[in-house]
C-alpha cells in the first residue's frame, strides 16, 4: 500500500492518463465513472509494477448521494481513510459535437450544460470531508473554451466556467482547512476532438509543437499535486502549447 | 437613439429599474418585463411621465413559455426587437450557502434563472436580434470571476453566464449580433435594506473600491448598460464590463 491515495472521477481518455500518471508516481488509486470504469492495460501493469492498489467503480453522479454514500467503502477497499487527492475530468458525453444555439432543444441543453454541472457539483459537495483530514487537493480538469467560447459549444463552455466558478468559490472556502483547489484547462485537442481541427475553436494559436496530449494534462496535474505547489490555490493552468497565455 | 427597442428582464426593482429608466432616456422603447405585471407596470409608468416609451409584459425567465410569449408580444406590437438586458436573478441569491450540504434544489433555482434563463432568453431572441443586428447583454458578477466562499451557487451561474457570453459572441459574430456582460457594483432595494440594518456595511464595501462609494443603479450602471446594448458598442463583443469603481482590475 502507497502512502497517498488519489481519486480520479472519468476513467477514459484524460481521466485514464491522469489515472496512470498518479499511479506512476507511487499512489493508490480509486478511479470511478459514470460507466462500468473499467482500468487499461497500461495502468494494471504499472500499478504490478509500483505495488499500488487500485480500485475502480461505477458511481452514478447523478443523484447527490451516491457518490457521498459510496466513498467511504472505495477507502477501505484502498487501504486508506482519506484521501489525498480527488481529480474531476469528467466531459459530458456527446460534448464536443457543434450545435448552434438557436437550435438546441430544452432537452439538449439540460444534457448538455446542466447535467454536467450538477454531476461536477456532486463530487465537489462530497469531496471536502475526505480532503480535510490529510490536507488533500482537488483539481478540476475542464476544457479551456471555458476561458475563451468556442461558436457552436455554448454548452460546453458554459457548463465548464460554471464548474470552474464553483471551484473558485471551493478554494476560497476550504482554504481554512488546508485544502488547495485547482484547475487545468486543456485545449479540445487533448480529448481527442479532432473533428473540430478548422473550426472556430481552433485558431492554430498553439506555439509550441505537436498537439497537446492526454499525458501532457497528466503532467499539469502531476505538477499541482506535488508539494511544491502547496500555495496555490484557485489558479488555472491553461494546458495548450501556448496558445492563449493568460492575459 | 432612433428606433430601438430594448427588453430588460426582471426590471421591475434594482439594477434592472435602472437600466430600464437609463435605456429610455437615451431614447429606447424599453420594454419592462417582470414577473408581476403590476410592478412592472409602474416602473413603465415611471418612464412615461419623464416623457420616455415603455410598455410592461409579463416574462418569468424560468418558463421558455412566458420568456417565448414576452418577445413574440414585444415583436407584435413594436415589430422589432434591437437589444435584451437578461437582468433577473434568484431572489436567493443573496444567501449564503453550506456548499458541502446545499440541497440540490437550491442550485435549480439559481441555475434556472441565471443558466437556463440565459439560454431560454438567449434562444427566443435570437431571429429579432438577428434582424436588427442587435445586441444581447448579461448581467454578470464579478463573483462569477473571483469565486465566493459563502454565495458558491450565485458565483457558479455567474461565471456560468461568463462562459456562455463567450462562446455564444463566437458564434453570433458572423450575424452580427452582439453578446456582452456586464459586471456591477451598485445600491439596490435589498442592499439598502442591508445598509440600514447593518450602518457600517456600506463603508467596509466602499473601502474596497478605489472610488470609495457603491453605485447608483440608473446613474452608474445605466449609462455602459446603454452603450453594450446601443450603435456605439458595435464592435465589442464576447466581453464582460466591470463597472464598480475598480474594485475588479484582474480582466
Ligand atoms: N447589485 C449589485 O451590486 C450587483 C452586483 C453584481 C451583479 N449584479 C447582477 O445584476 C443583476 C440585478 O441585480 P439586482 O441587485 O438588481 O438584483 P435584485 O434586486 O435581487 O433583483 C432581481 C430581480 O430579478 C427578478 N426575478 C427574480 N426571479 C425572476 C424570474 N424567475 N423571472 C423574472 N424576474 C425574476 C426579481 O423580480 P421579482 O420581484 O419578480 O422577484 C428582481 O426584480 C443580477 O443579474 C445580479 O446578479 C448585481
Amino acid at each position: 500500500m502507497a502512502e497517498q491515495v488519489a481519486l480520479v472521477v472519468g476513467a477514459t481518455g484524460l481521466g485514464e492518463a491522469i489515472a496512470h500518471r498518479l499511479v506512476a508516481d507511487g499512489r493508490d488509486l480509486i478511479l470511478c465513472d459514470r460507466e462500468e470504469a473499467g482500468t487499461s492495460g497500461r495502468l494494471a501493469e504499472t500499478a504490478a509494477a509500483t505495488g499500488a492498489r487500485v480500485v475502480t467503480a461505477r458511481v452514478p453522479l447523478d443523484t447527490p448521494d451516491t457518490f457521498r454514500d459510496a466513498l467511504p467503502d472505495l477507502l477501505r477497499q484502498a487501504g486508506h481513510d482519506a484521501l489525498d487527492a480527488l481529480v474531476y475530468t469528467m466531459p459530458p458525453d456527446d460534448a464536443f459535437t457543434p450545435r448552434p444555439l438557436a437550435a438546441l432543444t430544452d432537452d439538449q441543453w439540460r444534457r448538455l450544460a446542466e447535467d454536467p454541472v450538477r454531476h461536477g457539483l456532486t463530487v465537489l459537495q462530497a469531496a471536502r470531508e475526505p480532503l480535510a483530514p490529510r490536507r488533500g487537493r482537488f483539481v478540476l480538469v475542464v476544457p479551456a473554451i471555458a476561458l475563451e467560447g468556442a461558436a457552436d459549444l455554448v454548452p460546453l463552455a458554459t457548463a465548464a466556467e460554471t464548474l470552474r466558478a464553483l471551484a473558485k468559490s471551493a478554494a476560497r472556502r476550504w482554504a481554512a482547512d488546508g485544502i488547495t483547489v485547482n484547475l487545468v484547462t486543456p485545449d479540445v485537442f487533448a480529448y481527442g476532438a479532432e473533428h473540430l481541427r478548422g473550426t472556430d475553436v481552433d485558431r492554430g494559436e498553439a506555439v509550441l509543437p505537436g498537439p497537446t496530449t492526454p499525458a501532457d494534462v497528466a503532467d499539469a496535474v502531476a505538477l499541482l499535486l506535488d508539494p511544491a505547489a502547496a500555495r496555490l490555490t484557485g489558479t488555472t493552468l491553461i494546458v495548450d502549447g501556448g496558445a492563449l497565455m493568460t492575459p | 437613439m432612433t428606433e430601438h427597442v430594448a427588453l430588460v428582464t426582471g426590471a421591475a426593482a434594482g439594477l434592472g429599474r435602472g437600466i430600464a429608466l437609463a435605456l429610455a432616456a437615451a431614447g429606447s422603447t424599453v420594454v419592462v418585463t417582470a414577473r408581476r405585471l403590476a410592478a412592472g407596470a409602474e416602473v413603465a409608468d415611471e418612464i412615461a411621465a419623464r416623457g420616455g416609451t415603455a410598455w410592461a409584459t409579463t416574462c418569468d425567465v424560468t418558463s421558455a413559455e412566458s420568456v417565448r410569449a414576452a418577445i413574440e408580444a414585444t415583436a407584435a406590437r413594436f415589430g422589432r426587437l434591437d437589444a435584451v438586458v437578461h437582468n433577473a436573478t434568484s431572489r436567493r441569491s443573496g444567501e449564503p450557502v453550506d456548499l458541502e450540504h446545499a440541497d440540490p434544489a437550491l442550485w435549480r433555482e439559481h441555475a434556472d434563472v441565471s443558466l437556463t434563463g440565459s439560454f431560454t432568453v438567449a434562444r427566443a431572441a435570437y431571429p429579432l436580434l438577428r434582424a436588427t443586428e442587435g445586441a444581447l447583454l448579461l448581467l454578470t458578477s464579478p463573483a462569477g470571476m473571483r469565486g465566493s466562499a459563502n454565495l458558491s451557487f450565485y458565483a457558479g451561474v455567474k461565471g456560468a453566464q461568463r462562459g456562455f457570453v463567450k462562446a455564444l459572441a463566437r458564434e453570433w459574430g458572423p450575424t452580427g449580433v452582439r453578446v456582452n456582460g456586464l459586471a456591477p457594483l451598485a445600491v439596490t432595494p435589498a442592499l439598502a435594506g442591508a445598509f440600514e440594518a447593518d450602518p457600517t456595511m456600506e463603508g467596509r464595501i466602499a473601502d474596497k473600491v478605489p472610488m470609495r462609494r457603491v453605485g447608483d443603479p440608473e446613474t452608474d450602471i445605466g449609462a455602459p448598460a446603454v452603450f453594450l446594448c446601443g450603435p456605439a458598442s458595435r464592435y465589442v463583443t464576447g466581453q464582460t464590463l466591470i463597472v464598480n469603481g475598480g474594485r475588479d482590475t484582474f480582466l
